[in-house]
């Protein structure tokens, strides 16, 4: 066998080659979903962390606050935000952060969950609380996609 | 071929509360989870508004509980904190990940904290019209 390289100034230097080449000789199962789900979970903690806080404080707190009146987040409020014919696109824009935000912190959260739950002891049923979180955010994501399309193409 | 050794660090229990960086780390990891919590209730808010008006009212009066208003409180500092700890984490691992010099860590903190106020201000008046 050739000699290795051992040096970052030899052209042939690549540890991390080596790591692969290690794992695919122990024949390990090739991981198709873990890089899915990570995307997804990172995609979803941008979302959240941009767009969550100020929603959080507009839908949950500016009116028991008295710092907006009840109407401002009422049904008829809700009703023309979401109107697919507002103009400039309103309509569809706040359907779409709906979505999003939804989507992405359903994402989110069953990652981190699912990481939480493996540290404190769970690690042997990882396949389980992979199957169960990231199923219950596919359902919940497909929910909000629902409600962000019905009145409009549905 | 180069022998390559597992090197698996055997956590003890409690490990999260033995350094400050990993107690941060293990909050956001909570945060990153109640961001899930305020979807559902989101995702309700969306199922109410589809059964009607009272069924959405009854559901807007149900979220502005005293016992529903504290723990929408504990979500959002813990979301607030997940954040900003995401925020300080892409200003340090500059150093770990650029190829050239890594600017301060603190510009690029800084620079998030000013896209969050933006994306903020454009979520409260394109979604919600406004103050």
């Amino acid at each position: 066998m050739a000699e290795e390289a051992r040096s970052e100034f030899d052209a042939r230097y690549n540890p991390g080659h080596e790591v692969i080449r290690v794992q695919a000789a122990r024949k390990e199962r090739e991981v198709v979903l873990e890089p899915l789900f990570w995307g997804l979970f990172s995609l979803g903690g941008f979302l959240t962390a941009f767009l969550l806080p100020i929603t959080i404080l507009a839908l949950s707190f500016f009116v028991p606050l008295g710092f907006w009146p009840a109407d401002r987040i009422g049904y008829e409020w809700l009703t023309s935000a979401m109107n697919p014919a507002a103009p400039n696109l309103q309509g569809l824009l706040v359907r779409a952060f709906f979505l999003l935000v939804i989507a992405g912190g359903l994402f989110h959260g069953a990652h981190r969950f699912k990481y939480m739950l493996m540290e404190a002891g769970a690690r042997k049923h990882e396949s389980g609380l992979g199957v169960i979180l990231y199923g219950l955010a596919i359902l919940g994501s497909l929910g909000a996609l629902y409600y962000a399309v019905k009145g409009w193409i549905l | 071929m180069v022998e390559v050794r597992e090197a698996v660090w055997r956590r003890p229990a409690g490990w999260w509360t033995h350094n400050k960086d990993y107690t941060l780390f293990m909050l956001r990891e909570v945060g990153g989870t109640l961001c899930a919590v305020y979807a559902i209730l989101l995702l309700g808010l969306l199922m109410e508004y589809n059964a009607g008006k009272a069924a959405y009212e009854g559901y807007l009066a149900f979220l502005q509980t005293p016992a529903m208003l504290v723990i929408q409180g504990i979500i959002l500092v813990f979301v607030v904190v997940h954040a900003f700890t995401w925020f300080l984490l892409i200003g340090k691992s500059q150093a770990v990940m650029s190829s050239y010099r890594a600017p301060a860590w603190t510009r690029i903190f800084g620079l998030m904290i000013v896209v969050f106020l933006g994306a903020s201000a454009a979520v409260l008046y394109l979604v919600f019209g406004g103050l």
